[in-house]
């Protein structure tokens, strides 16, 4: 039980990296390598506010956000966008370039040893059952919920959400219905971003605050978000929670150094049942 | 489709023409030495390069950058002593110079760019290049060249055992001896009888708990419990603590590294199993950062070994040296164990440069280990090499964390790597 | 016609050439030579996995898988076995060939972002199975591999390679040019117009990963002789994006182009390895400029100019 409970924390952050991952994908295209290189430099800038000058966790936290927001926009403008009519594949090469050039500048200006990275609430462990859980964990599980439900709903419901949705299907003809593409593809970078960087934040007190950090959880995300369908923002999180408890029973009941063959093992069992993922419709015979 | 070959004719002559380049460009800094590369092979004895009058050319190759740039810190410490050294007029009247490059801890990396600075930078010797896989990986080139290689940046036993005359000593004590001594004491200090085992799943891991288990039926009604193994990139402990909780050990014993067994001991901690003693390898304890990583109150109580004393808190001549040293050259970096052990290994190979007698080659220089016997003028607290001894490190002291302190609880336990002896 | 064939000649002949005396331009220095090699193995690594990308449209993030595949393949049928050079190197191509089918008949129904973590997956996967497959790769150890006596020596064992490395150019150079390679094309722009036009899709979609991965096991096998070792700790995630990105950046479907790639990813951290920290931020840089100012890649430059001046253009985008 213990088991499946700590999987589905786990689950729970590489769901919402995997959420980050996905809306870019959905709204641009692009498959972003650079992903959890940019959610480590907002960590590692909510570090410097919370641990250098000193401010409130909550504080540090909403700062690192806007700048986690701001980051995004900056990518997209300076790079991105320059390369939007290019094919996918040289999107996906130049965000390659970008996770290399943002965590090498972060080597250089962090340097690559661990650091302990405070939670948002500390306090002991206490037990429901057989099973031990944190205040922490459980607000963890809280925050994606919430940033699931609501991003959901924006998508699905608002208008930016309509104009992410069209500019997804077709670039052109949304441009001539008076959509500004560039205002909603940068809007998915700066959320994408900001989903990252609540990621990257939730799990530098677990695996410690570190440049190197965030490559194991994207990859994670990368299956999380492939297992949901990669278009599915539910499916992105189900994803998630699928790999995050899988990967827990892998570990305790077969073996913890295959875990990672073992998941990428039934990655190909599902998209070889389902090429289009879990939660993915039909809608993804798109021309590559 | 003619056209297609010449394109490809075309292509792979810039490959020549840019390597060619690459290489010129090397090739004005060795200054048409190149003829001397045979030279060195045939007699090997009396070789010597990388030494003028005014300065000893010294190599190292190490992570700077990747998943295990952690290390790199190794080579702030060298470089660091290397400050101090020079300073102070250098060694008998010559400056010393590291060349450092980064593999990325991609062992053909590392063979490349020993290749390179044994023949184009023609450095004099190398000194604690990084890591187990890529020093094995170089380990036939360094015996083919004869370069000496001092102090090596791991506690992989293949290296050194069984010994080759220019390949001498490790920056960190031998995980296999460290296991054996931790061993020793849990049955005879602390009377355990069943013991449970944690272990990263590579070679510092795994070689802990080879020898652990080669040692173990020496001792009456001592057994293995229970085994668990993580990866060093693993976030999620929960099944790893789980098991060992229902092992019910008298002891768990851990080889990892640092951030993996703070949280393997947050795990356990977390699920209640607080009370069991706590053996944790040196890499993965020997640092005060721990007790941030894991917090206090996790991290008290567990017990390590030691080769170095804690920065910071010791009255070692050269600790304090290091601490001020150090953290004046690397303001930002932790004064952590990896750091420390660059610099005690650059004060080994300093110390063997002043005890090199007559003509300074590579013959005379590594001769001049054989007289380290149990010597304790470096921070390490004994170093001994001889002819079939080329560990370097196998004097250790026991440590407990105690309130925010690793504080010895031990005095020096020596290990004989020929005879397996522990001696307390 | 005879001038295109005579300066054909001429290329091919001064390409030979260089490569043969190369050795010699810099002392037979070991490290030039292994840049050199590195170079070789990439260039092959990045030609076949352009077959894949460039010719046929499949992403494939898991090429280190293949890599890795073909060295141990050579280190452990050498160390059990004692096969010959010459059996073993075809044999790694095909060990890494048969075992590519794993990730090549599921990638038959899958495409695109859906392919490319499926194949990152592979390349994940592989060397995890090297570090716990102790009895067959001795683990986190890794294996030693013996040359053969006659080719215990550097210089011809570097002349082994150069040739592997012109005779899969010419091989790939052919399949590309074959009804085969039509086919791929016809699959990469689409799958419904080559299905009605009589190609088994599934079918070449998987030789595509057969042949893709057969020269990159013979890549990872020429690695495993010079080298005399493999570990798992080789070819990384890193190793396959970088292989991506050579072909990238070099030109996709274009074989001088990969090249171009293999050879640039691998020269410039001769440059850089000596500052600390910087070389995967220059990497980083100069695939973030071609792909902005380049986005045809690095070969559309040499396809416009001619003999004089190619190189300085080479280098100019970095």
């Amino acid at each position: 039980m213990q088991i499946i409970v700590s999987g589905l924390i786990f689950g729970f952050v590489y769901g919402l990296a995997a959420l980050g991952l996905v809306l870019i994908y959905k709204t641009t295209d692009i498959v972003n390598f650079a992903q959890g290189e940019m959610a480590m430099v907002t960590t590692f800038m909510s570090f410097v506010l919370l641990s250098q000058l000193g401010m409130p966790y909550f504080v540090a936290f909403a700062l690192a956000l806007l700048f986690a927001a701001l980051f995004g926009m900056i990518i997209y403008h300076v790079f991105m966008k320059r390369v939007q009519t290019s094919p996918p594949l040289n999107q996906m090469v130049l965000t390659l370039g970008l996770f290399l050039v943002i965590n090498g500048i972060a080597g250089l200006i962090w340097g690559y040893h661990p650091r302990s990275y405070p939670e948002a609430f500390a306090g002991d462990p206490f037990q429901i059952g057989s099973v031990f859980i944190t205040f922490n964990e459980l607000f963890m599980v809280g925050l994606t919920f919430i940033l699931m439900l609501v991003f959901y709903l924006i998508f699905r419901y608002t208008r930016i959400g309509l104009a992410m949705r069209a500019s997804s299907q077709d670039m052109v003809a949304a441009e001539l219905m008076g959509i500004k593409v560039s205002h909603v593809f940068m809007s998915a970078w700066a959320i994408g971003a900001v989903l990252g960087g609540v990621a990257g934040i939730m799990t530098a007190p677990f695996i410690f605050l570190n440049t190197t950090m965030m490559m194991d959880i994207l990859i994670m995300a990368f299956a999380g978000a492939v297992i949901g369908g990669f278009i599915s923002l539910p499916g992105a999180v189900v994803g998630g929670l699928i790999v995050g408890v899988y990967e827990n029973l892998v570990s305790y009941y077969i073996a913890p150094e295959l875990k990672m063959v073992y998941t990428f093992i039934l990655i190909i069992v599902i998209l070889y049942v389902r090429p289009q993922g879990i939660l993915g419709g039909p809608k993804f015979v798109k021309k590559v | 489709m003619k056209a297609n070959t010449r394109k490809i004719a075309m292509g792979l002559l810039s490959l020549l023409i840019v390597t060619m380049l690459a290489a010129c460009g090397g090739g004005q800094t060795t200054g048409g030495n190149g003829s001397e590369n045979s030279g060195d092979q045939t007699d090997e004895s009396n070789a010597v390069q990388g030494v003028t009058d005014s300065e000893i050319l010294v190599g190292l190759v190490g992570p700077q950058t990747g998943p295990a740039a952690f290390f790199d810190a190794s080579r702030k410490g060298v470089q660091s002593y290397i400050n101090y050294v020079n300073e102070n007029g250098g060694v008998n009247g010559k400056q010393l110079k590291l060349i450092a490059y980064d593999d990325q801890y991609q062992p053909a990396k590392t063979v490349q760019l020993v290749k390179r600075l044994v023949e184009e930078d023609k450095v004099f010797a190398l000194l604690s290049p990084v890591g187990s896989a890529p020093n094995l990986a170089a380990l036939d080139y360094y015996k083919q060249s004869g370069i000496p290689v001092i102090m090596m940046g791991t506690g992989q036993g293949k290296l050194v055992d069984p010994p080759v005359k220019n390949i001498i000593g490790e920056s960190v004590i031998n995980y296999g001896a460290e296991a054996k001594v931790f061993l020793d004491y849990a049955v005879n200090e602390l009377g355990a009888k069943k013991i449970a085992i944690a272990y990263q799943n590579d070679d510092l891991g795994k070689e802990g708990l080879t020898a652990v288990k080669d040692r173990l039926g020496q001792y009456d009604g001592v057994e293995i419990v229970e085994e668990v193994n993580y990866l060093a990139s693993d976030a999620d402990f929960s099944s790893q603590a789980q098991k060992l909780k229902n092992a019910d050990p008298d002891v768990v014993m851990n080889f990892g590294t640092p951030a993996t067994s703070a949280n393997l001991k947050k795990a356990m901690y977390k699920i209640g199993l607080k009370d069991v003693p706590y053996i944790n390898n040196s890499v993965g304890a020997n640092d005060p950062n721990l007790f941030k990583l894991a917090g206090e109150e996790v991290w008290n109580g567990t017990i390590s070994g030691a080769t170095l004393p804690m920065p910071e808190q010791s009255d070692d001549e050269s600790a304090r040296l290091y601490v001020e040293r150090f953290s004046q050259d690397y303001p930002d970096d932790p004064l952590i164990g990896v750091g420390q052990s660059g610099w005690a290994s650059a004060e080994v190979f300093v110390e063997a440069l002043k005890r090199t007698e007559g003509e300074l080659n590579w013959n005379n220089f590594l001769d001049a280990f054989y007289t380290f016997d149990n010597w304790d003028g470096s921070m390490y607290v004994g170093v001994t090499f001889s002819e079939n001894n080329h560990f370097g490190l196998t004097s250790l002291f026991m440590t407990e964390a105690i309130d925010g302190e690793i504080v010895p609880i031990s005095d020096t336990i020596h290990f004989n790597p020929e005879t397996g002896d522990i001696s307390y | 016609m005879k001038r295109i064939l005579g300066e054909r000649k001429l290329y091919l002949f001064l390409l030979v050439l260089s490569m043969v005396i190369f050795p010699f331009l810099v002392g037979q220095s070991g490290y030039f030579m292994s840049l050199f090699v590195t170079a070789c193995i990439f260039v092959i690594s990045a030609m076949a996995l352009n077959l894949l990308v460039g010719y046929g449209g499949q992403i494939s993030v898991g090429q280190a898988g293949f890599l890795s595949a073909g060295g141990y393949a050579v280190a452990i049928l050498s160390q059990k076995f004692g096969l010959s050079i010459w059996l073993l190197l075809p044999l790694a191509g095909v060990i890494t060939a048969i075992i590519s089918l794993v990730i090549g008949l599921p990638a038959v129904r899958l495409r695109g972002h859906f392919l490319a973590v499926a194949t990152m997956g592979f390349g994940l996967s592989i060397p995890q199975i090297a570090l716990n497959w102790e009895s067959l790769t001795m683990g986190y150890n890794g294996m030693s591999v013996m040359r053969p006596p006659w080719l215990s020596g550097d210089l011809p064992f570097f002349y082994l390679i150069v040739v592997t490395t012109l005779v899969v150019a010419w091989i790939i150079t052919n399949i590309v040019k074959s009804g085969m390679g039509r086919a791929f094309v016809a699959i990469r722009d689409s799958e419904v117009a080559a299905q009605a036009t009589g190609i088994n899709v599934a079918f070449y979609k998987t030789i595509m990963f057969v042949i893709s991965a057969f020269f990159t096991g013979i890549a990872g096998g020429l690695y495993a002789y010079w080298f005399g070792y493999v570990s798992p700790q080789d070819f990384t995630i890193l190793t396959s994006l970088l292989i991506l990105g050579m072909v990238v950046v070099g030109g996709l479907a274009s074989i001088p182009g990969a090249v171009i790639g293999a050879v640039l990813f691998t020269v410039i951290p001769h440059f850089t390895d000596a500052f600390i920290g910087v070389t995967n931020i220059v990497i980083g840089i100069a695939i973030i400029l071609i792909i902005m100012y380049r986005s045809e890649g690095l070969v559309s430059l040499v396809n416009h100019v001619r003999v004089p001046g190619k190189d300085d253009r080479v280098k100019g985008g970095v």
